[in-house]
């Protein structure tokens, strides 16, 4: 019995593992980016109807009623399968980028009836449906289970090299090179310039209008022939506007074609052939609890994709970088989003000596949890940042690394990285601790009701301005008081009671003083506070949950959008206030923290607490749309 | 870093948290032979720690917050450009970046000069649109006209503007004086005030009113002769 429920459960968990990868097998190996969502888990949530009546609903189904020329009436009206995971993925060669969703069918004659009620003529081609949208650069094609939506976009480089232009007919306007490609023709024979008329023929009959190869070019040979060269001094204006025409005909009936080609080879890939589901990167991201996932290639390869060749020698800044990705939870109490990013084991080195610090804990007694709006908070060590500064230069400026590491050593040794690091342990927490009511004057005029002469007159007003609080910890400020001291001379600054002070500047509209106490440098808006913290009769009360996420990360932010709204100033006038205020009633608490090295992974987590009344972090997230929708 | 980043945050607080508020003021004198001058100021003042604010981000609502040298810049280049107008002489800018108020001066030959430039300025700065007023002095007959229509175009701009946008003009004031060498004898629109001493007429009202169409500023005012 106990191996029958064994073999059950094998059974069960394999059928799992494979619906949660569903059609992945079907994303190229080398794709660059990959998101997933996943409809099974945000239909968990919500139902068809309770997004229909949505504003992101709503506004779906105008968009889509308006592209598609037809009345609908609700997302589960074109026979997609909405509970399945849907693929968007970009791929990159050299000559063209492919932007692809992978969106599952449900129902073929619904979604087929769909199609063919649009504006776009759909056509069949070996086994599968297609319509090409009226750019000609992005096409739909679909078979009874899957749609495959795939978008070209010419690599601009690819046709300036003159042996793939000539291979292509393309003629570079420095170069005269003879037209060796055929123009795409209309029935009649005559050459056409529109693009509907290019569509129809290079999708009906594309080997016989243009010889194009049958992949997608990526090299081009090195033996091949240089272009003929006629001699021709002679080019005006007009041939040249033809040329271009001629020029992006070409270009763009090539990108329909390796647009189809693309399509079908996506259609027509099975199982078990090479995906992306053999990079260990993309497996690790694509959690099936995960309501949306986003993965990215290595770091490396993405820097060098955006520059240009030449100047790849340079490019090595992300050196040490693995794949990025992005996971949303949406659960019933909390909406999570995962971020991580991978490191070589170098790196990973360097960044556990780096966050070998934590957080003073002598800070704590400053924090009052009850009405903090928010906090920030870092730890780092200095010291290890500071010795680890020629490393981090190696490796990243590539054909100038010998030198960078010599600018890198000669650094470390002008810099006293341990004196450094007394100066600024590495350590911070930053306090949005509410606002304060000040008196601020400004320039107006009165009349004279004798001749409407008008003098300049100073008014006052109160103003709300935000209160804050920052410290770090120094074992040795001198520096820092002698920089000041500096600024009393030069009366920037005035020091009263061992309290600096600045005053409202133009660019700094709030008043800041400065404190040295126990090995802490304290900056505040508040002078009352920070004569409390000086006297010693601050009162604080930090909460066990807040104490938690300032304890274990190196890295902590948190933002409490109901103590934000009870003190934002009653007399804001109109609408927008009430509605802001409206927003941040409806909102839950927000956390950031950095998460620590897991594997060779590093990361933040992002954590919105789901308000009690409200079912789901889905639900929520759609009302959060709507109330931010209402503030615009 | 450190210092940075959380003073960018509490400054996108104080934007959140203060209103906007300013004033427009035109001031026009007309002397008797038509010629006279004219003084724009805007004042900010008393959103200064919101501008204050703004000006440390790069950019608001997705809009590029200028900076000084712009503003500045942006200024001087309108005062040139009055300079090379027909009929306007004696130009002057000032901007006050302590308390955010600019003010541009100018003299000018005749009354329909203003007409002239104002098409002139609106057309530099690709505003094809009916939203000035034109102005008319009639020496024979001592009557100094202000005539405006709300255009169909400045409606639609205006319902264009998102609430937030809408609500800034409502907080903003607009004042418009008119002097006068003779004494005023009577003045069509009945919204505005005449100085004790009749030599001046006043209008102020919340721009708006103005932008939304609500308010008239036209206005006929029959001088003594």
């Amino acid at each position: 019995m106990k191996r029958v429920l064994q073999l059950v459960a094998l059974a069960s968990c394999t059928g799992l593992t494979a619906s949660a990868q569903q059609y992945a097998y079907k994303i190229p190996e080398n794709a660059f980016t990959v998101a997933t969502v996943r409809g099974e888990q945000l239909f968990k949530l919500t139902s068809v109807k309770n997004v229909n009546a949505s504003v992101f609903g709503k506004k779906l189904l105008k968009e889509l009623s308006s592209v598609s020329n037809q009345d609908i009436k609700s997302i589960d009206d074109f026979g997609l399968n909405l509970s399945a995971n849907i693929y968007y993925y970009n791929q990159i060669t050299d000559s063209i980028d492919y932007n692809c969703v992978l969106f599952p069918i449900a129902d073929a004659a619904k979604f087929n009836a769909f199609m063919n009620n649009g504006s776009n003529p759909v056509q069949a081609r070996n086994g599968m449906n297609m319509s090409f949208r009226s750019s000609g650069k992005t096409l739909f094609a679909w078979n009874d289970q899957l749609l495959c939506i795939v978008s070209g976009k010419q690599q601009y480089r690819f046709f300036k090299d003159s042996t793939t232009a000539a291979r292509y007919g393309i003629e570079l306007p420095e170069d005269d090179y003879p037209v060796t490609v055929d123009v795409p023709y209309n029935d009649d024979g005559a050459a056409t310039d529109d693009p509907y008329a290019t569509v129809d023929t290079t999708v009906a009959e594309p080997e016989t209008a243009i010889m194009y190869p049958d992949s997608i070019p990526t090299v081009v040979p090195d033996d091949a022939p240089p272009p003929p060269k006629i001699d021709n001094d002679y080019y005006d204006y007009q041939e040249k506007d033809r040329s271009y025409e001629r020029n992006n005909l070409i270009k763009d009936s090539l990108t329909m074609k390796w647009v189809m080609n693309t399509a079908e080879q996506l259609l027509q890939k099975q199982e078990g052939t090479p995906s992306i589901l053999n990079n260990p990167g993309f497996v690790r991201a694509s959690d099936p609890a995960a309501a949306a996932t986003f993965w990215l290639t290595d770091m490396q390869s993405i820097y060098s994709s955006f520059l240009p060749y030449s100047m790849l020698k340079y490019g090595y800044m992300m050196r040490g970088y693995g794949s990025f990705n992005s996971r949303l939870y949406l659960g019933n109490e909390e909406m999570r989003l995962t971020s991580e990013i991978g490191l070589d084991e170098k790196k990973a080195e360097i960044y556990k000596r780096i966050s070998n610090q934590k957080l003073n804990k002598k800070f704590y007694k400053y924090i009052n949890s009850d009405s903090l709006v928010g906090f920030m908070s870092y730890a780092f060590n200095t010291e290890a940042y500071m010795n680890e500064l020629p490393g981090l230069f190696t490796g990243m400026y590539g054909k100038y690394d010998e030198e960078m590491s010599i600018a890198g050593e000669l650094l470390s040794i002008a810099l006293d990285e341990k004196a450094i690091a007394k100066v600024v342990k590495g350590d911070g927490l930053f306090l949005l601790s509410g606002v304060s009511k000040k008196q601020v004057t400004y320039s107006s005029y009165v009349y004279d009701s004798e001749t409407f002469e008008y003098k300049d007159t100073v008014k006052t007003k109160t103003e709300t301005l935000p209160d804050f609080l920052c410290m770090f910890s120094s074992d040795d400020p001198r520096i820092i008081e002698k920089m000041l001291q500096y600024g009393v001379k030069k009366e920037k600054m005035t020091f009263k009671d061992g309290i600096y002070s600045v005053e409202e500047t133009r660019k700094m509209p709030l008043n800041l003083h400065i404190l040295f106490k126990d090995g802490i440098v304290f900056l505040g808006t508040s002078y009352k506070e920070i004569r409390s913290i000086q006297a010693g009769t601050f009162k604080g009360n930090l909460s066990k949950e807040q104490k938690a996420l300032l304890t274990k990360s190196n890295y902590a932010m948190f933002f409490n959008p109901k103590n934000l709204r009870g003190v934002l100033p009653s007399g804001e006038p109109g609408d927008t206030a009430d509605k802001l205020r409206k927003l941040l009633d409806g909102t839950g608490n927000v956390y950031v923290t950095s998460t620590s090295i897991k594997n060779g992974y590093v990361g933040f987590d992002m954590i919105a607490d789901v308000p009690k009344d409200k079912p789901n972090a889905l639900v929520y997230f759609l009302d959060l749309i709507e109330e931010m929708t209402q503030l615009n | 870093m450190f210092i940075t980043k959380p003073l960018i945050w509490c400054l996108c607080l104080v934007a959140l948290l203060c209103t906007s508020c300013f004033e427009v003021i035109e001031d026009i004198t007309v002397k008797k032979d038509g010629s006279g001058a004219m003084k724009l100021t805007v004042n900010f003042s008393q959103s200064r720690t919101k501008i204050a604010a703004l000006m440390v981000m790069d950019s608001v609502h997705g809009r590029k917050v200028p900076d000084r040298a712009e503003i500045e810049a942006k200024m001087q280049e309108a005062a040139a450009k009055l300079r090379t107008m027909n009929g306007i002489s004696n130009v002057t800018q000032q901007t006050d970046f302590n308390n955010y108020i600019a003010t541009i001066s100018f003299s000018f030959r005749n009354t329909a000069d203003i007409n002239n430039l104002t098409k002139k300025l609106l057309a530099e700065y690709d505003v094809n649109t009916n939203i000035a007023a034109t102005y008319a002095y009639d020496q024979g007959k001592a009557t100094f006209t202000r005539d405006y229509k709300h255009s169909g175009e400045v409606k639609e701009q205006f319902n264009k503007l998102k609430d937030r946008d809408k609500e800034i003009l409502k907080a903003a004031s607009y004042i418009s004086i008119f002097r006068f060498e003779q004494t005023v004898s009577s003045y069509s629109n009945q919204a505005a005030r005449l100085a004790k001493n009749q030599l001046a007429v006043m209008q102020r009202l919340p721009l708006y009113d103005l932008v939304s169409g609500k308010a008239d500023i036209s206005n006929q005012i029959q001088l003594s002769r």
